[in-house]
C-alpha cells in the first residue's frame, strides 16, 4: 500500500494554505466594510448620520493629509503612553512586593478589590474637581485606571508561582532574595503581561472619555469637536483612529511578550 | 564520604484542631556512600523525612547529623531530586543544571565546563540547549539529577525521583543511577513506595510504618552479584527480600491506642 501514502506537501501549498488561513481571518471584516458601506447607500440609515466606510476613508486620508490626525494622535498617544507607564512603574513593583509578603496581600487586597471596581470614569468628575481641567487630572485618570488590572494580576501571578520550584530554589541554598530573582520574578512574568494588556486596553478607553472634557487636543477631541460642527465623516474617522490604536498598542505588547517568554514556543 | 544520623527525630504539624505527628522517634544510621532507600505506605512521613535532610524543615525534637554536623538549613552539601523534576521552564536544561552552581562562586566559564559534565554524565549532552517542556519525562529527571550532581553534594536525596515515569525509562534510570553511585561514591538517600524499586536499588531497605512514621525494620540487602538487571532480578535472594519487605510493610499496623 505504500503507493497510497501522501506526497509530502510542495512549498507552494504551504504558501496557500497561509494564504487561505489570512483570508479567513479577514472575511468578517470585509463583511463588516460592505455592510457599512451599503447600509446608508441604499437608505437603510440616512447617509449623514453613517455616512458610507469609503466616506469615512476618504475623510480620514484628508485628516491625515493636512496633519490634524497626527496632532490630535500625538496628544493622546502621548497621554496613553504616560499614563500607562507611570502605571506600570507603580504597580509591577508594588504588586511584587505585596504578593511576595503574604500579610500584605491579605491586609490590602480587599482594598484593591474595591477600588479595581470602582470604574475609573465614575470618578471623572472627581479628578476634575481637584486637578482641574488640564493634563494632571487626565493622566492621572489613565494611572488610575491602569494601576488596578496590572497590580492585581501581579500580586495573584507572584501568589501563583510553583510552590515546588520554590522548595528546589531553597534546597540549593538560595536566599529569599535569590529565590525571588531567580525563579518567583521570571516565573511572575506571563501572569504580569495579561495585567499589563488589560491596562493597555483601560487607558484607551479612559483616554477618550477624558478628552471629551475640556481638551483642547486629542482623539476625543476630535471625536467631540466635530460632533458639534457636524462633521459626521471626521467623527467617524476619529472613532476609527481610536480603534486602530487600541489594535496596535496590543500587538505591540503582545510582541514584547513573546519576547520575554520565547522559551514557551 | 558522609554518614547520616538520625537520632530520635520527632516531627509533629499542628493541625486545624489536633496536632498530627508525622515522625515519631525516628532512629536510623546511614554508612558513608551508602545507597539508603526508605520505604513506606503513603502518610508514614516519607517527604517529611527527606524535607528535614534537606534543611527545609526542622524536626519539633530529636536531631540529624550530617557528616557529624547538625543541619542549619539548606545547604550545598546535599543536592535533592524531586519526583516532579522542579526544573525552571524558561530556562534551558544547561541553564537549570547551571542554577546550582550559581549559588557558589564558580566562575560563569566553570558552571558552563561543569553543566555539560553532568548532562554528559546522564547521558543527554546533546539536548542542553532544550526546554524542559521539549523534554520527555526521563530526560527532565535526568536534567534534575545532573543539576543535583553539578555542584559536587555529598549527599543525594532523592524523593520518588521515578515515580511519574513510565516503566521502561523507570528501569533505565535506576540502572543509571546505580552507575552514577559507583561512580561517584556519594550517598544516596532514595524514597519510594515501591517494594522492587527498593531491592533493585537499596543497599540497605528501611520499612516506615504509617501514622506516624516510625522505623519498623532497617533489612540490610546483600544480593551478591549484581551483574545485570534481569540477573539480580532473577536470582532467588531477590524474592525473597522482596517478599520480606512486603510483609513489613503489611503487617498489622501496631496498636497505638488513637481512639
Amino acid at each position: 500500500m505504500a503507493d497510497t501514502l501522501t506526497p509530502p506537501r510542495p512549498a507552494a501549498s504551504y504558501a496557500a494554505v497561509r494564504a487561505g488561513r489570512a483570508a479567513r481571518s479577514s472575511v468578517a471584516i470585509l463583511v463588516f466594510l460592505a455592510v457599512w458601506e451599503l447600509v446608508p447607500r441604499i437608505g437603510l440609515v440616512d447617509s449623514i448620520f453613517l455616512p458610507p466606510a469609503s466616506r469615512v476613508a476618504a475623510t480620514w486620508f484628508e485628516l491625515a493629509a493636512d496633519g490634524q490626525l497626527w496632532e490630535n494622535l500625538a496628544a493622546s498617544l502621548a497621554r496613553a503612553l504616560t499614563g500607562f507607564t507611570i502605571a506600570l512603574l507603580i504597580a509591577v513593583p508594588l504588586g511584587l512586593v505585596i504578593g511576595w509578603y503574604r500579610t500584605a496581600d491579605e491586609l490590602l487586597t480587599p482594598l484593591l478589590e474595591v477600588f479595581r471596581n470602582t470604574a475609573a470614569l465614575a470618578l471623572l468628575p472627581v479628578f476634575v474637581l481637584l486637578l482641574g481641567l488640564g493634563e494632571t487630572s487626565k493622566i492621572s485618570l489613565i494611572v488610575f485606571a491602569c494601576v488596578w488590572p496590572i497590580l492585581l494580576n501581579t500580586i495573584s501571578a507572584v501568589r501563583t508561582v510553583d510552590p515546588l520550584l520554590i522548595k528546589s530554589a531553597r534546597s540549593l541554598g538560595f536566599g529569599s532574595a535569590a529565590v525571588f530573582g531567580k525563579v518567583v520574578l521570571p516565573a511572575s512574568v506571563p501572569a504580569v503581561f495579561t495585567g499589563i494588556r488589560l491596562a493597555a486596553a483601560a487607558s484607551i478607553l479612559v483616554l477618550v472619555a477624558a478628552e471629551m472634557v475640556g481638551a483642547k487636543a486629542g482623539l476625543g477631541y476630535l471625536i467631540n469637536a466635530a460632533q458639534y460642527n457636524f462633521e459626521v465623516p471626521q467623527m467617524y474617522a476619529g472613532i476609527v483612529t481610536i480603534s486602530l490604536l487600541g489594535i496596535a498598542f496590543n500587538h505591540a505588547l503582545t510582541a514584547v511578550e513573546r519576547r520575554l517568554s520565547r522559551w514557551r514556543s | 564520604m558522609t554518614d547520616i544520623v538520625l537520632d530520635g527525630v520527632t516531627r509533629t504539624f499542628r493541625g486545624r484542631d489536633s496536632e498530627v505527628t508525622a515522625l515519631d522517634g525516628v532512629d536510623l544510621r546511614i554508612e558513608p556512600g551508602e545507597l539508603a532507600v526508605i520505604v513506606g505506605p503513603s502518610g508514614s512521613g516519607k517527604s517529611t523525612l527527606l524535607d528535614l535532610l534537606a534543611g527545609l524543615d526542622f524536626p519539633t525534637s530529636g536531631q540529624i547529623r550530617i557528616g557529624g554536623e547538625p543541619i542549619h538549613g539548606p545547604g550545598l552539601n546535599r543536592g535533592v531530586v524531586f519526583q516532579q523534576y522542579a526544573l525552571l521552564p524558561w530556562r534551558t536544561a544547561q541553564a537549570n543544571v547551571e542554577l546550582g552552581l550559581e549559588a557558589n562562586s564558580a566562575s560563569k566559564a566553570q558552571r558552563r565546563e561543569r553543566a555539560r559534565e553532568h548532562l554528559d554524565l546522564v547521558g543527554i549532552a546533546d539536548f542542553a540547549g532544550h526546554y524542559p517542556h521539549q523534554l520527555s519525562g526521563g530526560m527532565r529527571q535526568r536534567v534534575a539529577i545532573a543539576r543535583s550532581l553539578a555542584f559536587d553534594p555529598d549527599v543525594l536525596l532523592m524523593d520518588e525521583p521515578f515515580g511519574a515515569l513510565d516503566a521502561q525509562t523507570r528501569e533505565r534510570l535506576q540502572e543509571q543511577l546505580l552507575d552514577i553511585w559507583q561512580r561517584t561514591g556519594k550517598t544516596v538517600v532514595f524514597i519510594t513506595h515501591d517494594i522492587d524499586e527498593a531491592v533493585y536499588l537499596g543497599r540497605t531497605v528501611t520499612v516506615l510504618t504509617s501514622r506516624p512514621g516510625r522505623v519498623r525494620e532497617t533489612v540490610e540487602v546483600d544480593i551478591a552479584e549484581r551483574t545485570s538487571r534481569e540477573d539480580t532480578l532473577l536470582r532467588p535472594e531477590f524474592a525473597e527480600y522482596r517478599h520480606r519487605i512486603w510483609s513489613l510493610l503489611h503487617a498489622a499496623p501496631e496498636v497505638i491506642g488513637v481512639g
